[in-house]
């Protein structure tokens, strides 16, 4: 075979490679907005999990809030979680500025892009702890096989500072007794890439992944390092945690993705859990008028002083804000609101947001403390979408 | 959509930015991706291109060329997922029993050092320009040339001279 032959077999072989490809996906539907069954499957239910173990740790502390005579209502401080949701609060809207202080905000966990700041340690081995029930089946016996071997695998930062690990997803390694690699695996999630996740004392990171085959003795979860910096994509080098493996699984396929939960303290804004209410369309130029509801599942009072800040928006997440949509920040109308949200209660906050010069198309309403860091697009999708036409 | 209207950030419309390049970022996925992750490779490769977009240096290579390497990345990473539950699985994708021609490359190309299947597969079945290959290899143009030229080589000896 001479070379011209060669190259024109090869040529052939991929065109007809090519040819029997399955059709192109859309840019247009791959660049879409994530929607809100997205977000279940993504954010909201590990949200929701967080919310649920949180509710068990905050539930313990008791929180000294004060009281500002000058507001109407006074919350329920029951920290009572049987006690009967309150009666719903409305509260009318007022135009008020953002403050100029910074608004109150947990720490950041997820950062896009960048290095921590000076000083932040990078997370070490014996900075996790493996909880006793590290690899937990997720499936029951009997589930059909390719849900099967599916575990959580779960390790909590101990010690009394921050440290920060690499945004690159965790490696998994399989390991024989003899501590052999029989295989090795990432899992999926949008973990940050280039950026890092800040993790305090007290906070867990949960991994979700599928272990197949025999003679598995132990895992290792390998944490990236921390600085990687934008365009370093690397991070093989990191903490790695051991944890003992305690039975033979079997599986074909799959894919995994990490959570971290962070704790948050008792009467945290970020406790509170957002519900909308939002038109569906709204013709652009025109008022959009609209409720965010503040539900606090937990036990223990989130009071609302100092009066907190947001920042809404109606804005294309692959456009930027100032070119597509419009953003506003402004102060809660905490003097017509009670002076926080009292346990398993909710108070709805009437909203308004202008829409002069947002062009006609489908918009995310997102809604969030200004402060917190909203600029992760896996986030967009638990904001509802209306229409500007 | 210029480069600098990328690096700069604001205004930049990522859809229009991507487009031009859609077709051969998809080869290249449908190419390199673990069985069934090309779409799951393109999806993530666009949410990294989005969210890193700020930090795109036009001084370090074309738009093209910095989405090609990204998909290339995520392409590799879909392997890394794909060995946990297939762990004797190589960076081929099955051959078709239809074409024992087809079959007889395939084999052959799996066979290949590492780059030089890259080389290959992006060349002959991605239907990359020998500029693009040597963006997502972070090599000249000539050692592209080079290494397709080793691997035609070495396909020859696999093959057999006597293959036609």
């Amino acid at each position: 075979m001479t070379d011209d032959q060669l190259e024109d077999l090869l040529v052939r072989q991929g065109e007809s490679w090519r040819a029997g490809q399955p059709a192109a996906p859309s840019l247009g539907a791959m660049t879409r907005l994530p929607t809100p069954r997205d977000a279940r499957a993504s954010w909201l239910l590990p949200a929701l999990v967080a919310a649920a173990v949180l509710v068990l740790v905050v539930g313990t502390v008791t929180l000294l809030r004060q009281h500002d005579p000058h507001r109407p209502g006074n919350p329920a401080t029951s920290t009572n979680p049987t006690a009967s949701p309150a009666v719903p609060v409305l509260v009318p809207w007022a135009d008020l500025p953002a403050p100029a202080r910074p608004a109150p905000s947990s720490p950041p966990g997820l950062v896009d892009d960048g290095v921590p700041p000076e000083g932040t340690k990078s997370c070490q081995a014996g900075d996790f702890a493996a909880t006793s029930d590290a690899v937990t089946p997720i499936e029951a016996p009997g589930a059909a096989p390719w849900n099967t071997g599916r575990y959580l695998l779960t390790v909590q930062r101990v010690g009394s500072d921050p440290c920060a690990i690499g945004g690159q997803t965790p490696t998994v390694n399989v390991l024989d007794a003899a501590g052999n690699s029989l295989g090795i695996g990432r899992s999926s999630s949008l973990v940050g890439y280039s950026g890092y996740e800040l993790l305090s004392p007290g906070d867990v990171l949960e991994v979700p992944t599928k272990i197949c085959g025999t003679g598995i003795a132990s895992l290792e979860l390998r944490l990236a390092v921390v600085p990687e910096g934008p365009g370093r994509m690397g991070g093989e080098d990191g903490a790695t945690v051991a944890i003992p493996f305690p039975g033979e699984s079997t599986c074909t396929s799959g894919s995994s993705s990490l959570s971290h939960q962070r704790v948050l303290p008792a009467g945290s804004l970020d406790l509170l859990v957002r519900s909308y209410s939002v038109p569906s369309r709204v013709r652009s130029g025109q008022r959009l008028d609209y409720s965010v509801t503040l539900t606090n599942p937990t036990s223990t009072a989130v009071p609302l002083d100092p009066c907190p800040a947001y920042r809404q928006a109606l804005i294309n997440v692959l456009k930027l804000p100032d070119k597509q949509g419009v953003t506003r920040t402004g102060e809660l109308n905490c003097a017509a609101a009670p002076a926080g949200v009292a346990a398993h209660s909710s108070i709805t906050f009437q909203m308004q947001l202008g829409t002069t010069g947002v062009p006609a198309g489908d918009r995310r309403l997102v809604w969030d403390w200004l402060g917190s860091a909203w600029t992760d697009a896996r986030g967009y999708a638990e904001f509802p979408t209306v229409t500007v036409y | 959509m210029t480069t600098s209207e990328l690096a700069a950030g604001p205004g930049a419309d990522f859809p229009d930015l991507v487009a031009p390049h859609w077709d051969v970022l998809v080869r290249v996925a449908g190419r390199l991706a673990a069985p069934g992750s090309r779409d799951d490779v393109l999806q993530e490769a666009l949410a990294l291109a989005w969210r890193r977009r700020g930090s795109y240096d036009p001084g370090r290579g074309s738009v093209r060329a910095w989405l090609l390497a990204i998909t290339v990345d995520q392409a590799r990473s879909s392997w890394r997922r794909y060995r946990i539950w297939h762990p004797l699985a190589d960076e081929l994708p099955a051959a078709s029993p239809d074409s024992a021609v087809r079959a007889d490359v395939e084999a052959a190309i799996a066979g290949l050092p590492r780059r030089q299947r890259l080389a290959v597969q992006l060349r002959y079945y991605a239907d990359l320009e020998v500029d693009d290959i040597a963006a997502v290899m972070r090599c000249s143009a000539g050692t592209v040339k080079s290494t397709l030229h080793d691997a035609r080589r070495a396909l020859r000896s696999r093959l057999g001279e006597d293959y036609r």
